[in-house]
């Protein structure tokens, strides 16, 4: 399969700290690419690095072909990426129909099969599309913020902890829908902590620590990774 | 397989995302966004029958307060008002639609002003050019702003403002070639328009007033374009708004460009009324002032920002007060408006006349059909269900605003 994402050698540098330090990876075409890592260890900063919210120290990100490392982040939309927040956002003044329409049909890619309507419908918002979107519940709002990265027609969906404060019936309804989006042609890249949620839907994760990948590969494999187990319970022999 | 959750300790911090968003004066912000949504804000979102109602009834007021044969002095100061209400009504925009309180407004008024001073007396030019020229040079140094929004939030913003706007009375004071410095520039030419001479301070009532009407005409069809809606996106979340492919950059340039040339236009007029442009007319005080009439007035309603106007322009002439008491009695009734309806003077109009229809029961006339309305529903338990909705409203937004400021 051809990759769609290609990072090389991403770095991103805060002043003496090493946020990212040398991080390549590819998205497949079709694929959910399921991101773990210890707090701290880069993948928010992966994602905002990806999506154009802060450019890269050095390294090469590319997009279908087009180099988007450093690029902003509605150029970016525009070639079909689109990510979601940790945090629980929302447009409160508008309703949920009204935010999904946001993005104007003009800016949207030209072959995506995505429209707000259908960002609605795939994520279960039909009943509250014209409730205010600040007055909806914290499960609702997290699926909205799903539905409005989706609403921009995406390619590549980056999902940074979409099922984060969820409830167990959330949780199994937003699977279901991460799930279903390789149908539609969207590859996903998915940051979450809940592994039941996470290593059932993805078809490979990638884990971080300190900036830099320790494992890439199936998910029936990542507990088994001594690399693993080492970053999130330490090791004993220090 | 590991199960259970991973997670340990407290979320993972995104630098570019958080940072334009929080800051020491988050505080200050949050009541400050109190104050712009107030008790149950309406969402700017008047249909277009209500606006047209209002700007008929702003009209008619307007021509019969001029008509009733009120002493000169009044027409001044309603020419005044109208020049205040344009200038406010689009420091109202930004601040409502674009949660940016600007203080260097007062200075881009300034330079509408100096435009025309300079290009009547020098260059002889007529109304239309001097207007076009003034909304120009406004809304290009307007334009510039937006440098400053794209990069600062917040209470930084409005202080970097404060900078620009003395910045620009620096510029008014010290570039004597131009604005002959602090002496100022007597401008006692009257106004040519398509070749009639506008003299008379009742000619410019009706000039501004029809300006004013246009105006508002103009920030109605705003608020309800794409701008207005990626407006309110980047002011509801910047980094949500940034992500489905909104350029905060574009919108604000444009917001800051139009509003700008709207104040440069209030500025010809008030250079023409006064009849003389120097610097303190146009320093920080001055934005201020624009800003405490916005405020004062309520930047929610259409009409909110020339209210405000009036109040500051028509209070302290009606009870004869010094200059210096008439300040002081606009902060008090700042201060007051603020803490009891920060909704501002229309707000608690129409907040009176709510309460005053749910006591007396003419609601029922005005309101939906009683039929669909349950018969056990008392205008009374009406008004304790309204109490009670608000109330929860206010408690959620509040356990709201905590959590984002922690």
């Amino acid at each position: 399969m051809p990759a769609l994402l290609e990072a090389r050698d991403v770095r991103k540098q805060y002043g003496g700290v090493a946020a990212l330090a040398g991080v390549s990876l590819d998205v497949a075409e079709g694929e959910i690419l399921g991101v773990l890592g210890p707090n701290g260890s880069g993948k928010t900063t992966l994602f905002n690095v990806i999506s154009g919210f802060t450019p890269p120290t050095s390294g090469s990100v590319t997009f279908l072909g087009h180099p988007i490392d450093g690029k902003r982040p509605r150029a970016i939309v525009r070639y079909g990426l689109s990510r979601s927040f940790q945090e629980a956002m929302c447009f409160r003044s508008f309703t949920v129909r009204e935010s999904l329409a946001l993005v104007p049909r003009a800016r949207r890619p030209a072959a995506s099969p995505i429209d707000p309507d259908a960002a609605l419908r795939i994520c279960g918002l039909d009943e509250v599309a014209d409730l205010p979107s600040g007055d909806l519940p914290y499960g609702t709002q997290r699926k909205l913020g799903v539905a409005l990265a989706l609403s921009t027609g995406p390619r590549l969906l980056l999902l940074d902890e979409p099922g984060a404060g969820l409830g167990d019936d959330e949780t199994e309804d937003l699977a279901a829908v991460i799930g279903s989006l390789p149908s539609y042609g969207i590859s996903v890249m998915c940051i979450d902590h809940n592994l039941p949620f996470l290593l059932p839907i993805a078809h490979r994760i990638v884990v971080l620590d300190a900036g830099v990948q320790i494992y890439d590969g199936s998910p029936e494999d990542v507990a088994k990774s001594e690399a693993v187990v080492t970053a999130y319970l330490g090791s004993n022999h220090e | 397989m590991p199960t259970g959750n991973l997670r340990r300790g407290n979320a993972d911090v995104a630098p570019a995302v958080r940072s334009r968003d929080s800051g020491p004066g988050s505080s200050l912000l949050t009541s400050l966004n109190r104050i712009r949504r107030g008790g149950s804000a309406p969402s700017g979102e008047t249909s277009w029958g209500a606006t047209i109602a209002q700007l008929v009834v702003l009209t008619m007021v307007a021509v019969v307060f001029a008509a009733s044969g009120v002493p000169a002095q009044y027409i001044t100061l309603g020419v005044t008002v109208f020049i205040y209400a344009i200038l406010a009504s689009a420091i109202a925009l930004l601040y409502h639609d674009g949660g940016l309180l600007s203080v260097a407004h007062g200075g881009l008024w300034g330079i509408g002003a100096y435009a025309a001073a300079v290009l009547v007396t020098k260059y002889n030019w007529q109304l239309v050019p001097v207007i076009l020229a003034a909304a120009l040079a406004a809304g290009i140094v307007g334009m510039s702003l937006a440098s400053i929004s794209t990069r600062v939030a917040g209470s930084y913003f409005i202080i970097i403002l404060f900078a620009v706007s003395e910045v620009i009375y620096g510029v008014m004071i010290n570039w004597n070639a131009v604005t002959n410095g602090a002496e100022g520039i007597v401008l006692a030419t009257p106004a040519s328009l398509f070749g009639y001479q506008i003299s008379s301070n009742m000619q410019w009532y009706y000039v501004s007033l029809i300006t004013l009407l246009l105006v508002l005409l103009l920030l109605q069809v705003i608020k309800r374009s794409q701008l207005g809606q990626h407006l309110r996106a980047i002011r509801d979340s910047r980094p949500l708004a940034m992500s489905v492919g909104i350029s905060v950059a574009r919108v604000h340039m444009a917001s800051f460009a139009i509003t700008g040339a709207m104040a440069g236009i209030s500025g010809v007029y008030w250079a023409y009324l006064e009849k003389y442009v120097v610097p303190s007319q146009f320093s920080a005080t001055a934005s201020i002032s624009f800003v405490v009439v916005v405020l004062l007035g309520g930047s929610a309603y259409l009409l909110g920002p020339l209210l405000g106007a009036v109040v500051v322009i028509f209070l302290p002439s009606l009870l004869h007060l010094s200059p210096l008491l008439a300040d002081a009695l606009i902060g008090v009734i700042f201060i007051a408006v603020i803490l009891l309806f920060p909704e501002g003077v229309v707000g608690l109009v129409t907040w009176s006349l709510r309460l005053l229809m749910a006591r007396t029961g003419i609601g029922r006339w005005l309101g939906p059909p009683a039929s669909k309305t349950p018969a056990s529903k008392t205008p009374a338990s009406a008004a304790r269900d309204t109490q009670e909705a608000i109330r929860r409203a206010d408690e959620g937004r509040q356990a709201e605003e905590e959590l984002r400021e922690t």
